[in-house]
């Protein structure tokens, strides 16, 4: 029998009873990891959103995952490859097997400048990002394994191409609780239907559900269409006090002769918090509080608008936000890439631009790390289109090297990491691979990706599985 | 892209590894196979204890023993109100009502609790606690995951495992007609729902075979036996005496062991029409797939006997590949080098070099020197020519040239590839995409015809009828083919020889093995995961995983008891049931003891009873038992649990979808169905308590409850107050409570009334029949029911099914009378002739009406014959009229006169047949002019942004206390 003193296991019965009994030993897991919620008062004494401390102190507290999924193009955005010019309508000596038949190379529509005192060289597709180059990170190094979106999207999100894992905000919601308790622990964002591979992009998978993304349809306008039984129908706002303060008088008395049981006190709680949330979810959907100038920044768009409720769940302490471009896998320009990829940008780079500005203005991007990027890049050759002889209009899945950038989070600013070899095909130099992003996203947030672990099924699963090395590089 | 399904590779091997371990090397550790749950349970004595008049039976000497060990003692009884809620929570999942509860209080016999359990026991509502549990073992849901859609006979393994319990099917026979129900003699056609188990799992739409036979392996391994097998699909497993040899033994039982396609029928009834209309669309799917497949195969292998495709794969196969330099960038499908087509070049080629085929000498020798690259891509041209000129679908009559053509063409030559091998060689985006779109139409096919009454159909396997050996595959890597595997049992309960089966796939030998006293796991574990249920806990608190990384049992010497007294039993889970709560043990109060709480604060020693929060189901269920309103319908098609009015089945009977979750399913810590899942969690989240204050469900009951008629028929308000304690919670109130409600009741919120206006909306959504030719409609009936979020699945084989809400005539869709017809923010979908689907506007306001949309309708004549749609005005009849059939058609109307108070109905009828009439047709209409219009441009009524469910009632105060009442703690926590 462990005969643990008292004072101690004061806290660890909490855990113990209240999410050790009937369920899964989440507290015990948390607990050999040294990772107890900071105190009692900040919330549900046993909640899964309880705020718990990082293995080492870290300057990222949050995420925003700008997903631009389909695969926007390095080489039109952020990995100018001027070689391609003169290779154009000529077959290069780079080849790879892709997902379709392509051709000869094909140079950027696209002109690059560079910003900023980094010089960072952004394409005429970005301006409003390019304003804040100073503040990015640019991997231009990244792999992922294969060139499909299905898998791709899963290894982005989940750190596997097909068995069935927790996706990274779940994993970085159980290490770190929310410090919001009014609002999910992690959000994700889309507008208009669910990313391909839909609601398995943000799941838990063998976490608590409690972890698991809670997906937000952000073509709706009305905050009650947002979160589920946000609103209340049925009674004045007046008449639920009264319901609620009866609830509360009852289970009170109720308690008396329970004061032991944490989850008795937990559910009490959480009457309080939800009728707390009721007000402050509808606030931090409602973009209209926001002064005008910002909105504008922003621009009034379904783009905007998301965006622009990232920032401000990020302010209220949501731990992960995760900002899909749109349903399906818009950025994926197999033709027309040059008129596509520049209405994709023109919706996405403004508030992209404003976001980061926003952020910094506040003093929020030193804690927040932001992540922008597809699920792989584009090919430098052309896709050919498929039975005709038609030439082609744009570029192929490619896996072997593409481009992502980082934001704030103590990551180095104005920084180019890796190089792509001189068409832009393949990671050459420092290549990043996923799980390494992942490694080093768990590093910036605190994490020791190999110590951040969850027992399932006899095994200690990891979001990084047996990969991952965190690159010191780009840290600053 | 060929990658999809190689996914299993390199990275693979490292897969498993545990997260700070080294790579494990050679075979199993030895000491693991000494693991106490490896030996079999041992006869335990009972052991003797101080306190000889506490124990009523040998359960409760086992746990006093430990308790005395510590020096604790154990909880004084429960009392009879308390035991009674407990013992109906835990066999039923539902409430005592007042009525049982008095009686049993009443009854003084001492063998009165024994006849409540007896009582609960014989109950049917006990098959659907029960049987739930098991479907969270079983990973069970009504759709497939991602893409695929629904699981069309789902429902009819549901309720084989409820009706199973219901009969106390012993758990070896549960078993074994769960894995081999098809193999058993005397097998009768409702035991083939029991093969669901391994048929509910996930599939997406990337799965591969292997990927299926990992669920089944999983769920079979971790399902039954508490240990996890899967670590094995790439590496010996690191702590338990599990080998790959284990795995692929497994692997090659499920690798012969196929669904199968021809859903039996279930018991035999004469089929109707609709089981008719059935066969035939599926067979007609099926034909039509079977013709795609076989004319890309021989497009395919066309393909691969050219030349230029001979010459790659030579190279390919001796490892050279000609430089990519110039020759016209990335490849597509044509470059490609097929896996599977090289194996069986490389095969050839061994097959050439054993045999010292002289026509092969030439080619292996050059490509046995190394730097020979470019001589052998002439060599290889050379070859590839004469192959290819030799060929012919004929046999030559020069033995020679035959001999040449049969490199080609015949069983083992690399380019022949037979049906069974398509999946191996299709183009894995084009190609998959049809099989994919076929497994949804079929789904959803097959979901209608479930849903509208077809005959129940069993989701069994069968044998594959030419068996396949298995091999090991190195790193878990398929394209990495290591030994060739007997199938077998896992070597560790096979006292390490495991003896190789020989009936057919070896499935029937394996659940012989798995239903079986001899096994030291089974009983073990499912006596486990009964304890678990009754205590809170388990002896084994990770109830799947028994292995070493497993937690030690608190109580060994009990659990061996257990397992052997079920087995002794006739594994009967009932006889289980009363031993465990006939037990002084499991009467135990749940009240705190500090003293003991100190010594032992998770009560593994249960020195008290554990107190249990109800899980959804129960809560769910209780709510609408105390309303009144639950509907004790047993069985059938899974019912949308998310409607208003509320669906009034138990919960175990709503769709459970696995692509979507229901996020109120997802916040009360519903098992994840997308894997075997051991146990539920059990969080404490506000979202619980939004559903508990919001939800319309809530709002519904509490109506209910507070008017139903017992509660109804009590004139005086104290005395209202007491039966709906009674209902609630099993007990009167107390002068204090009462006090208190009746003060909640008598005072009305002051000041002005704060509640938002209400929802004012020109649209309302129903159904009638059409005259096209008088231009009436007759009998316009408002739909009754509103879904949050449809799960039927579409047959527009769009990229992503689509959830969406709907109205529609009753609780089921389909309707006994008006079908399919149902009306969402965008379409819907007529029911049958006669049963039009109308979206009615009424004119706000006097004016001049603009209206424009589309209407379309996108599934193809063979499943329909399209769709009428028209616009009518009340006021001047007939304004359009515009027939679709997969097509789309602009229906605009241009200024249409109106006063307040004129209807204006967008009416879609089916046609002659209702079959695949999806359509999308959201009207947006722009009224001008009037006295009240202030805006010149018009008020714009949107059909799609102003899709509305029903307005939301007000509850009046009684109603208020019946809502807290329903939320209070002690309604939820079962002491």
């Amino acid at each position: 029998m462990n005969k643990t003193n008292p004072l101690i296991s004061r806290r660890q019965a909490l855990w113990r009873s209240g999410m050790g009994m009937g369920g899964l030993g989440l507290a015990g897991v948390l607990r050999s990891l040294g990772m107890e919620q900071e105190t009692e008062t900040t919330g549900l004494p046993q909640s899964p959103l309880a705020i718990r401390k990082p293995h080492f102190a870290a300057k990222a507290k949050r995420v925003i995952h700008l997903f631009m999924n389909g695969g926007p193009s390095q080489l039109d955005s952020f990995d100018p490859k001027p070689l391609l010019k003169k290779w154009a309508g000529k077959p290069i000596p780079v080849n790879f097997r892709t997902e379709r038949k392509t051709g000869t190379a094909f140079p950027s529509p696209f002109s690059f400048k560079k910003h900023g005192q980094s010089g960072l060289e952004v394409s005429e597709l970005f301006p409003h990002t390019a304003e804040m180059a100073d503040e990015l990170c640019v991997i231009r190094s990244m792999q992922t394994d294969l060139p499909n979106h299905e898998p791709s999207l899963m290894m982005m999100n989940c750190g596997d191409v097909r068995l069935v894992r927790p996706s990274m905000g779940s994993w970085v919601t159980y290490a770190l609780g929310s410090e919001n308790r009014n609002l999910p622990g992690f959000v994700v964002l889309c507008p208009n239907g669910y990313p391909v591979q839909g609601t398995e992009n943000w799941r838990s998978g063998f976490l608590p559900g409690a972890f698991q993304g809670n997906c937000i349809d952000t073509s709706h306008t009305d905050v009650a269409k947002l979160i589920d039984d946000i609103k209340h129908n049925f009674s004045t706002p007046r008449d639920q006090q009264r319901q609620l303060a009866l609830l509360a008088a009852m289970n009170r008395a109720h308690q008396a002769t329970r004061r032991e049981d944490p989850a008795i006190e937990a559910r009490i709680q959480a009457f309080e918090l939800a009728a707390r949330m009721q007000l402050e979810a509808v606030d931090a959907f409602d973009i209209s509080r926001e002064p005008a100038h910002i909105r504008e920044s922003y621009g009034d768009t379904v783009h905007g608008r998301q965006t622009l409720i990232a920032r401000r769940l990020i302010e209220r302490g949501v731990r992960f936000v995760q900002v899909y471009h749109g349903s399906t896998i818009p950025w994926d320009s197999h033709a027309n890439l040059e008129s596509d990829h520049r209405n994709l940008a023109r919706a996405a780079d403004q508030p992209i631009g404003a976001l980061l500005k926003d952020l910094k203005q506040r003093g929020l991007l030193d804690e927040t790390l932001v992540i922008w990027g597809g699920e792989f890049g584009r090919t430098p050759v052309v896709e050919l289109p498929s039975g005709g002889d038609g030439k082609g209009t744009g570029r192929d899945h490619n896996p072997y090297g593409f481009t992502m950038w980082l934001a704030g989070g103590g990551v180095k600013p104005g920084h180019i990491h890796g190089a792509t070899d001189e068409f832009g095909y393949q990671a050459t130099e420092s290549p990043v691979h996923v799980h390494d992003l992942h490694a080093t996203m768990l590093h910036l947030l605190g994490f020791d990706h190999e110590k951040l672990t969850f027992r399932y099924a006899g095994r200690d699963f990891r979001l990084t599985d047996v990969h991952g090395k965190v690159v010191n590089e780009i840290i600053a | 892209m060929r990658g999809a399904c190689l996914m299993g590779s390199v990275v693979f091997a490292l897969r498993c590894v545990n997260a700070a371990g080294e790579m494990p090397l050679g075979n199993v550790v030895p000491s693991a196979a000494r693991h106490w749950s490896f030996q079999a349970p041992r006869e335990r004595p009972v052991p003797v204890v101080k306190d000889t008049q506490w124990p009523l039976n040998a359960v409760d000497a086992f746990i006093l023993a430990g308790l005395e060990h510590e020096e604790l003692s154990p909880s004084p009884p429960a009392d009879k109100r308390t035991l009674i809620r407990r013992a109906t929570y835990d066999l039923t999942g539902l409430p005592p009502t007042p009525a049982e509860t008095d009686a049993f209080v009443r009854d003084e016999s001492p063998e009165a609790f024994a006849r409540v359990v007896d009582r609960l026991l014989a109950s049917p509502r006990y098959g659907e606690r029960w049987g739930r549990h098991w479907l969270d073992v079983a990973r069970y849901a009504d759709t497939t995951g991602p893409r695929l859609g629904r699981i069309p006979f789902s429902y009819t393994y549901r309720d084989w495992v409820i009706r199973a319990f219901n009969e106390d099917l012993p758990y070896d026979a549960f078993l074994l007609k769960q894995l081999a129900a098809d193999k058993l003699p005397g097998a009768r056609s409702e035991d083939l729902a029991a093969l669901g188990f391994l048929t509910v799992g996930r599939k997406s739409n990337r799965d591969t075979i292997h990927d299926i036979i990992d669920d089944w392996i999983d769920v079979v391994s971790r399902g039954t036996m508490g240990l996890s097998v899967n670590c094995a699909r790439c590496h010996d497993h690191k702590f338990d005496p599990v080998s790959t040899q284990d795995y692929y033994a497994l692997y090659g039982v499920f690798l012969n062991t196929q669904a199968r396609q021809d859903l039996p029928v279930i018991g035999s009834g004469p089929g109707n029409e609709i089981d008719r209309r059935y066969d035939k669309q599926i067979a007609a799917q099926q034909d039509a797939l079977l013709k795609y497949k076989q004319k890309r195969l021989a497009e395919i292998t066309a393909d691969l006997r050219k030349p230029a495709r001979i010459a790659a794969y030579l190279l390919a196969a001796a490892g050279i590949r000609p430089g990519a330099p110039g020759s016209g960038g990335g490849g597509g499908e044509d470059e490609e080098i097929n896996p599977f087509v090289l194996r069986r070049w490389r095969a050839l080629l061994d097959r050439a070099a054993e045999k010292r085929d002289p026509y092969w000498q030439p080619w292996l020798s050059l490509t046995s020197l190394p730097g020979q690259a470019e001589k052998a891509m002439a060599l290889g041209d050379r070859y590839a020519s004469e192959l290819a000129a030799a060929d012919s679908p004929a046999p030559h009559t020069d033995p020679n040239k035959e001999a040449l053509r049969r490199v080609l063409r015949g069983s083992e030559a690399p380019t022949d590839i037979s049906l069974d091998n398509y999946a191996e060689v299709q183009n894995p985006a084009s190609d998959q995409e049809k099989l994919e779109n076929t497994a949804m139409l079929v789904n959803a096919l097959g979901a209608r015809y479930a849903d509208a009454g077809g005959q129940p159909r069993a989701m069994a396997v069968e044998d594959a009828p030419v068996l396949r050996p298995a091999h090991v595959f190195l790193r878990g890597n398929p394209e990495s083919i290591g030994e060739e595997v007997p199938r077998h049992f896992l070597t560790v309960l096979e006292g390490g020889k495991p003896a190789p089966f020989t009936e057919g796939s070896g499935r029937l030998e394996l659940a012989r093995r798995i239903a079986n006293a001899d096994n030291p796991l089974t009983a073990r574990v499912m006596v486990n995961r009964v304890w678990q249920h009754h205590f809170g806990a388990g002896l084994v608190r990770t109830p799947s995983d028994f292995g070493t990384r497993g937690d030690a049992p608190t109580h060994p010497e009990l659990l061996d008891f257990l397992a052997r007294q079920f087995v002794a039993d006739g594994w009967s889970l009932k006889k289980l049931h009363r031993l465990l709560m006939l037990s002084r043990t499991w009467q135990q109060a749940s009240t705190d003891n500090p003293s003991c709480r100190n010594v032992d604060p998770e009560n593994r020693l249960l020195w008290r009873m554990n107190r249990q929060r109800m899980d959804f189901e129960s809560f769910r269920d209780s709510v609408l038992a105390v309303s009144g309103q639950l509907d004790p319908t047993a069985g059938g098609p899974p019912v949308p649990l998310f409607a208003q009015p509320s669906m009034r089945r138990r919960t175990v009977y709503g769709l459970i979808d696995r692509a979507q979750l229901p996020a109120a399913l997802r916040s009360f810590d519903f098992a994840n169905p997308e894997q075997h899942s051991p146990q539920r969690y059990l969080t404490t989240v506000p979202q619980q308590a939004l559903f508990l204050m919001n939800d319309p469900f809530m709002a519904e009951q509490a109506q209910a409850f507070a008017t139903r008629r017992e509660v109804a028929e009590e004139q005086s308000p104290a005395a209202r107050i007491q039966v709906m304690h009674r209902l609630v919670l099993g007990r009167s109130a107390t002068d204090d409570e009462q006090l208190l409600a009746l003060h909640f009741m008598a005072k009305q919120p002051e000041g002005s009334d704060q509640s938002p206006p209400p929802q004012t909306t020109p649209w309302q959504y129903g159904f009638g029949n059409y005259d096209a030719k008088s231009g009436k409609l007759e009998s316009f009936q408002p739909f009754r029911v509103f879904v949050a979020a449809n799960q039927q699945m579409t047959l527009l084989a769009s990229t992503f099914p689509v959830f969406t809400e709907v109205w529609q005539a009753g609780n089921m869709l389909p309707d006994a009378k008006a079908g399919f017809a149902n009306l969402s923010a965008s379409g819907g979908e007529p029911g049958g002739p006669g049963y039009a689907v109308v979206r009615r506007w009424v004119a706000p306001a006097d004016g001049t009406a603009q209206i424009t949309g589309n209407v379309s309708h996108k599934v193809s004549g063979e499943f329909s014959d399209g769709i009428r749609a028209w616009v009518v005005s009340s006021r001047a009849g007939q304004l359009g009229s515009w027939p679709v059939a997969n097509k789309t058609a602009d229906a605009n109307v241009k200024d249409v006169q109106v006063k307040a108070g004129d209807t204006i109905d967008f009416i879609v009828d089916c046609g002659t047949t209702a079959f695949g009439d999806e359509f999308t047709w959201a009207p947006v209409i722009t009224l001008a002019g009037g006295d009240r219009d202030r805006n010149k441009h018009g008020t714009v009524s949107d059909a799609s942004k102003e899709f509305r469910g029903p307005p939301a009632v007000m509850l009046t105060p009684w109603e208020q206390f019946a809502l807290v009442l329903l939320q209070s703690n002690e309604f939820v926590f079962v002491d």
